[in-house]
């Protein structure tokens, strides 16, 4: 009797055990190109990663299942698949690795995963295969690796627009993301990033040029030397560059930029604009909005603002201590300091509520008059 | 012709190398002037006597022939003599060497010189990490300077600052000499390197650390105005500038600590140089009242 409830008590937990197992193990499906195919459920995420140097491309697409594959100069390469449940639910791993390396799992992921290459994949509108020779398998031996090290694997993957793709983290790999509607979170080294038309966006790097655009949300870039190229913003952008030029255009929302070398070029801001830089200039370009703030401030470099012809009204203050001050606008009298305070220009235009500040410590200050509008190119 | 006129061409004169007009004007003045004659007699005899003088000795027959034999016996003379003559050379260097001219004593001090010059030209030429005050020599009109090492800066409280520019001493800081030249804020440095501006490929550490000059130098302009103005401020005004500029330095403390922790972190080191930058503004302010 005691043997006959212990038994079933291990069918019934088993029995509740059942759909987690079958969540923890996706249907994997790889074809005789080297493509790797797997259905998402419901909250599931993506993490893709890169054994060699090469690059990462993640294109959204309009299908529920992921596909990834990678290639090298020589052909197809092996593309890692694992997945896994952990507490925040549902993890599909892809890395792109050489075709002939062995298969132990990466040190660079953690937790349960687990390839499930015999599983039975769900069935998913593939498309019909072309027939193309998979890789020879070069030698995997250490020697080989180190020489073969050079060797770059790009891997391309394709997934739901709406899936989630976890922090995206390089070293040396370029990354280029589109197409998503999800948040993109990329960590990178020496590494060129290029977002395009993604949810919100946060990179941080150490050296390379990062570009986005095209983001539905917050877009939150961080380098320490490389440019920055952002338009095409639906939210706020805030981007942070040692040394690098920052160039912002068409945001809907507020930015927030500052570098110490490399020039700081703003258009089409229809948000408040929070400029410094120490060594270089700052422009700005583009309609006022109506009750905006525009403080654009640099150490030596120039500062120059330039707005349409009829623009709303404004309360402008241009001040240098030790540069030429300039205005298209009639500002009302030159302010005459009483000490060695520099120049200051302070004036008002129409009903004043658009609150300008244009500041440098030594360089030429100017506020200006635009013929033409350089945001009108904005999507 | 005057005598002064005379005498100095009376050389030529003797020479006949004057023109024809030069020539008759001295001759008319020695004519009628008797001390130029007695110079000119002088000149005369002086040529007179060099004029007699055999310049070249009489070449006698046999001495191209002793010449001849000379070079002969020369290159007959066998290697081993020439090698012999190796230990006599090396004598006499030593010998030169113990001179009382080339003593041990003279010529370590020699050396020391040597060495102490290449280290200053050195020091003086070779790169520094001080930047350019800005990259915008046109702005800038006299005054030279030469700003403080950053621990010197740092070691600089904000009141050190401010009573050093108040006290418009010529020593700010470490190193710092302020050669007041005119009106405020026209600042042009003195050293070669620092007009270039700050290099394009420089590491962000250098750019970094240049920002942090470029802000120092900044404040002490404005520190030394700052001074100027301060007999024109009431207490309070200058108590209240004193107390914000406190804080703003304990700030600046802080987040330099930070920056120095995490040198290549962008966020560390813009909260820095956001704290120097509102240092400025603090001191444009009080420049202003």
């Amino acid at each position: 009797m005691k043997k006959t409830r212990i038994t079933l008590l291990i069918l019934l937990t088993l029995a509740a055990r059942a759909p987690l197992a079958a969540q923890s193990a996706p249907a994997f499906e790889r074809d005789e190109q080297g493509h790797v195919r797997v259905k998402l459920g419901h909250g599931a995420k993506v993490a893709v990663d890169n054994t060699t140097t090469g690059r990462i491309v993640v294109e959204g697409w309009d299908r529920d299942y992921v596909e990834a594959v990678a290639t090298s100069g020589r052909g197809t390469e092996y593309v890692r698949a694992r997945s896994a449940v952990g507490p925040e639910g549902q993890v599909v791993a892809l890395t792109a690795d050489y075709g002939s390396s062995p298969l132990p799992s990466l040190p660079t992921l953690s937790g349960p995963f687990a390839e499930q290459p015999g599983q039975k994949p769900t069935p998913a509108p593939t498309p019909a295969p072309t027939p193309s020779p998979r890789p020879a398998p070069a030698e995997a031996t250490p020697l080989w690796r180190f020489f073969r090290g050079s060797e770059e694997v790009h891997l391309n993957v394709k997934l739901p627009r709406h899936a989630e793709l976890e922090l995206i983290e390089v070293v040396r790999s370029e990354v280029e993301v589109s197409g998503m509607l999800t948040p993109v979170t990329v960590s990178g080294r020496r590494s060129a990033v290029k977002l395009r038309d993604v949810g919100a966006v946060e990179v941080r790097t150490e050296r390379g040029p990062v570009e986005v655009d095209g983001a539905s949300g917050l877009v939150d870039v961080i380098t320490t030397d490389g440019h920055v190229h952002i338009r095409n913003v639906k939210g706020d952008v805030r981007a942070v560059s040692l040394s690098g030029r920052v160039e912002v255009r068409c945001v809907r929302g507020r930015v927030n930029v500052s570098n110490t070398q490399g020039a700081i070029v703003l258009a089409g801001v229809d948000g408040d604009v929070d400029a410094t830089t120490v060594n270089s200039d700052v422009t700005f370009d583009g309609p006022l909005r109506g009750e905006g703030r525009y403080h654009l401030k640099s150490m030596s470099g120039a500062v120059e603002m330039g707005v349409r012809r009829n623009p709303p009204g404004f309360t402008a203050l241009l001040s240098s201590y030790r540069g030429a001050v300039e205005s298209d606008f009639k500002l009302g009298p030159r302010q005459p300091p009483k000490g060695p305070a520099g120049t200051r220009l302070l004036g008002r235009h129409g009903d004043g509520r658009a609150q300008i500040t244009l500041d440098s410590f030594d360089g030429h200050v100017k506020l200006s008059r635009l013929t033409q509008d350089s945001a009108e190119g904005c999507r | 012709m005057k005598c002064e006129e005379c005498l100095p061409l009376l050389d030529l004169y003797a020479d006949g190398e004057l023109s024809p007009r030069e020539a008759y004007d001295v001759a008319a003045h020695l004519g009628a002037c008797a001390s130029c004659e007695a110079r000119h007699r002088g000149l005369r005899r002086e040529q007179a006597l060099y004029l007699s003088y055999e310049c070249e000795p009489p070449e006698s027959p046999a001495f191209w022939d002793d010449v001849l034999t000379n070079i002969r016996a020369e290159k007959a003379r066998p290697r081993e003599a020439a090698a012999a003559a190796w230990p006599r050379r090396l004598a006499s260097l030593l010998s030169a060497l113990s001179a009382p001219r080339f003593s041990p004593k003279l010529t370590a001090a020699l050396l020391l010189v040597a060495v102490v010059l290449t280290a200053a030209v050195m020091r003086y030429f070779g790169p520094t990490p001080e930047p350019p005050l800005t990259q915008r020599a046109e702005v800038r009109k006299e005054e030279a300077e030469v700003l403080p090492t950053p621990p010197a800066a740092d070691e600089q409280g904000p009141a050190e600052g401010f009573r050093a520019a108040v006290n418009n001493s010529e020593s700010v800081g470490g190193r710092a000499v302020v050669k007041k030249a005119g009106g405020p804020g026209e600042v042009k440095r003195t050293r070669k390197a620092q007009s270039s501006g700050v290099a394009e490929e420089a590491s962000p550490d250098r750019l970094v650390r240049d920002a942090e000059q470029k802000y120092l130098a900044a404040i002490r302009i404005l520190s030394r105005d700052v001074g100027r103005q301060r007999t024109r401020m009431d207490a309070d005004t200058l108590a209240r500038f004193e107390r914000t500029l406190g804080v703003i330095d304990k700030s600046i403390a802080e987040t330099r600590a930070a920056a120095r922790r995490h040198p290549r972190d962008p966020v560390a080191v813009q909260y820095m140089l956001a704290a120097y930058d509102k240092k400025v503004e603090v001191l444009r302010d009080m420049a202003r009242e």
